[in-house]
C-alpha cells in the first residue's frame, strides 16, 4: 500500500520493496494503481475468502482495504510476466505509516482489528496466516487492513502460526507501556521483527508477573519456545496428532482480546499535552495566528500537508478543512495519543497522528534499507506547517538555522512557518539553560536562509511582537 | 483452567533460566502456549499430547513415521 511513485510512470510493474515476505503474493504499482499479484495457491485461497461473509461485510465496513479483481484490459497494458494465476487491484491509501510511528491507542486498536478479523475467519473456516501491524493501515483515525492474501482457509490440526509474531510485534510493545511505561516506538523501529519473548522476559519484573497475561504469554512464551525450540522440532505434526482442534484457537483469540482490550496507558500530563491551554501566546497573538493560517490554507484545496511538531493538533484540524489529507507529527506521545483520541471520537478520516521527532524522523529501513520507507519518501506534501518549532531544531537539537530551512525546502512543498524571535520567553527558556553561544539565532539569518530557497509570499509579525510567520512557496515551483 | 496455566508457568519459569533459540524454529513454543490458552479443548489435546510422547518412549508406537 505504498503511494506509488509517480502517476506518470510508464505502465510495467515497479515492485513494492517491501512486499517479498509472503512467498504467494506480490505487490506493486501500475499506472498509478497499486495491485498485488497472486500465484496458484493464493488464487485459489482468494476465490474462497472473496466470496465469503466474513470478507465482504469487513470490506464494505472499511477494516479491510477495497478490493477486486484487475480487469483484463488492465492486466493486457502492463508486461506481466505471467508468474502471477491472478492480479486484484486495491483502493489507494493516501499515506503508509509504520507502527513504530503510531501511538499507544493506535497500536492497540491495530491489534483489536487483527484479532477481530481473525474471529470472525475463523467462524467461516479461515484465518490470518500471520499477525503483523504492518498488514494494518491506517484512514484517518480509523486502522485498515491491507494484506488481504493473509486470509487463507484454517486446515484441520493447524495451529495459528502468528502467535508468536502477535506477541512480539502487538502484544509486547503494548505492555511496555502499559505495565513498564516505556515507549514502544524505538523498539519496533529498533527491530522490525519486534520484541522477542525472552527478551520481554527480562524486563518484566517480580510484580509485573501477576498483571494479565504476563504469566501465559511471556512466561510460559518464552520457557516454551527454549523447551521446544531445542527439543523437538516435530510439534506441528504431533499437535496434529492430538486432535488440535480450530475452537483452540478460537479461544486463544477471545482471550487475546479481552487481555488487549483492558490495556491502558495514562499517559503522564506532558509539557506538550498541556501547551495549547499553557502557551506564551497571548489571546490577540493566538487569534492572529489562527486567522493567518486559516487563510493559507482555505486559500486553494491541497493535496497532502505535513504539520510538523503538530502537538495536540490545533492547526492540524484546520487545515485539515481543506485539504485531502493531513500527517500531523509530534515527538510528543502523549500529545500525539490525545490527538488520536479526539479523531477517533470524532470519525476523522483525512488526519493522520503519528509520533516522530522532525530531528530524527523514520530512515528507511529492513532489508536492503529498502522494505520501510524513510518518512520523507512516503509522498510528496503540497504544504508544510512547521508552527512553534524552529527554536527547537535550532537550540534544542543544535541544527543550524540556515540547514533547518534547507532542509523545509527539500520536500518542495509551500511552507508555512513560525519564527520566535531570540527574545521569545520560551527561546530564553532554552537558551538560558546551554552554555553554547547561538549567534545564527536571528531573525536575520532566518530570513536570509529563507530567501536562499523561498519566495516569501507573506509575512505577519505577530502582536506580541515576538513570532513572526511566514507563507512562503519553493523557488523555482510553480505554485498559483 | 486457569490454575493449570498458572501451574504450568510457574514450573516453567522454574525449569528455564537460559535465553531461547528463537532461530532454531518459528514458534513451536507459541503453538504449545494456544493449548493453555485453549479452555479444556486445548488441555485436553496438551495430555494427548504427553501421553502419545510416553507411548513413544516406551515403546509402544513407533516413532514418528506413520502421519503424512
Amino acid at each position: 500500500m505504498t503511494p506509488a511513485p509517480d502517476s506518470q510512470s510508464p505502465p510495467s510493474p515497479s515492485f513494492d520493496p517491501g512486499s517479498f515476505r509472503d512467498r504467494t503474493a506480490r505487490v506493486f504499482y501500475l499506472d498509478g494503481a497499486v495491485c498485488r499479484g497472486l500465484n496458484a495457491d493464493a488464487w485459489d485461497e482468494w476465490q474462497h475468502v472473496s466470496s465469503s461473509s466474513f470478507f465482504q461485510r469487513a470490506m464494505g465496513q472499511g477494516s479491510v482495504v477495497k478490493t477486486e479483481t484487475a480487469d483484463d484490459a488492465m492486466l493486457a497494458s502492463a508486461s506481466l510476466s505471467g508468474e502471477w494465476t491472478g492480479v486484484l487491484r486495491h483502493q489507494r491509501l493516501p499515506f503508509v505509516s509504520y507502527p513504530y510511528e503510531w501511538s499507544f491507542g493506535m497500536l492497540k486498536d491495530a491489534a483489536l482489528l487483527q484479532l477481530e478479523l481473525m474471529a470472525a475467519a475463523l467462524e467461516e473456516g479461515f484465518l490470518l496466516k500471520d499477525a503483523t501491524p504492518y498488514n494494518v493501515q491506517w484512514e484517518g483515525s480509523r486502522p485498515v487492513f491491507i494484506d488481504v492474501t493473509s486470509f487463507v482457509r484454517w486446515r484441520p490440526g493447524e495451529p495459528w502460526a502468528g502467535y508468536r509474531q502477535f506477541c512480539q510485534q502487538f502484544l509486547y510493545p503494548l505492555f511496555l507501556q502499559a505495565y513498564k511505561g516505556v515507549p514502544f516506538q524505538p523498539w519496533l523501529r529498533g527491530r522490525l521483527d519486534g520484541i522477542e519473548a525472552a527478551e520481554c522476559r527480562r524486563l518484566m519484573s517480580l510484580r509485573d508477573l501477576l498483571r494479565p497475561g504476563v504469566l501465559t504469554h511471556v512466561v510460559a512464551h518464552s520457557g516454551l519456545q527454549h523447551r521446544y525450540a531445542a527439543v523437538t522440532p516435530k510439534v506441528k505434526q504431533e499437535l496434529r496428532q492430538a486432535g488440535f482442534h480450530k475452537s483452540i484457537i478460537t479461544a486463544t483469540i477471545g482471550r487475546l482480546r479481552k487481555l488487549v482490550r483492558r490495556l491502558e496507558w495514562s499517559p503522564p500530563a506532558s509539557t506538550w499535552s498541556d501547551y495549547a491551554t499553557c502557551n506564551s501566546y497571548d489571546d490577540e497573538s493566538s487569534r492572529a495566528k489562527e486567522a493567518f493560517i486559516q487563510r493559507i490554507a482555505s486559500s486553494r484545496e491541497r493535496g497532502l500537508v505535513w504539520d510538523l511538531g503538530c502537538n495536540t493538533g490545533t492547526f492540524s484540524k484546520l487545515v485539515a478543512r481543506h485539504a485531502a489529507h493531513v500527517v500531523a507529527i509530534d515527538s510528543d506521545h502523549a500529545s500525539i495519543e490525545a490527538l488520536y483520541s479526539e479523531l477517533k471520537a470524532a470519525g476523522n478520516r483525512n488526519i493522520l497522528p503519528l509520533v516522530g521527532d522532525v530531528a530524527d524522523l523514520s530512515p528507511a529501513l529492513g532489508w536492503r534499507g529498502v522494505e520501510r520507507r524513510a518518512f520523507t519518501d512516503r509522498g510528496r506534501p503540497d504544504l508544510v506547517l512547521c508552527l512553534a518549532l524552529v527554536h527547537h531544531l535550532a537550540i534544542t537539537s543544535n541544527i543550524p538555522l540556515a540547514d533547518v530551512v534547507g532542509w523545509l525546502s527539500e520536500s518542495g512543498a509551500e511552507l508555512v512557518v513560525e519564527f520566535p524571535m531570540p527574545d521569545d520567553p520560551m527561546v530564553q527558556r532554552l537558551l538560558h539553560s546551554r552554555d553554547q553561544a547561538y549567534d545564527d539565532y536571528s531573525l536575520v539569518s532566518f530570513e536570509s536562509a529563507l530567501a536562499t530557497h523561498f519566495d516569501v509570499r507573506e509575512r505577519l509579525l505577530l502582536p506580541s511582537r515576538q513570532r513572526s510567520l511566514y507563507w512562503a512557496v519553493p523557488k523555482a515551483a510553480s505554485v498559483s | 483452567m486457569y490454575f493449570a496455566t498458572i501451574l504450568a508457568a510457574a514450573w516453567l519459569l522454574l525449569v528455564t533460566a537460559t535465553p531461547a533459540y528463537a532461530y532454531l524454529d518459528p514458534g513451536s513454543g507459541g503453538m504449545i502456549v494456544q493449548l493453555l490458552l485453549g479452555g479444556l479443548a486445548g488441555a485436553g489435546v496438551l495430555v494427548r499430547l504427553f501421553w502419545n510422547r510416553v507411548r513413544k518412549l516406551v515403546g509402544l508406537e513407533k516413532p514418528d513415521d506413520e502421519m503424512p
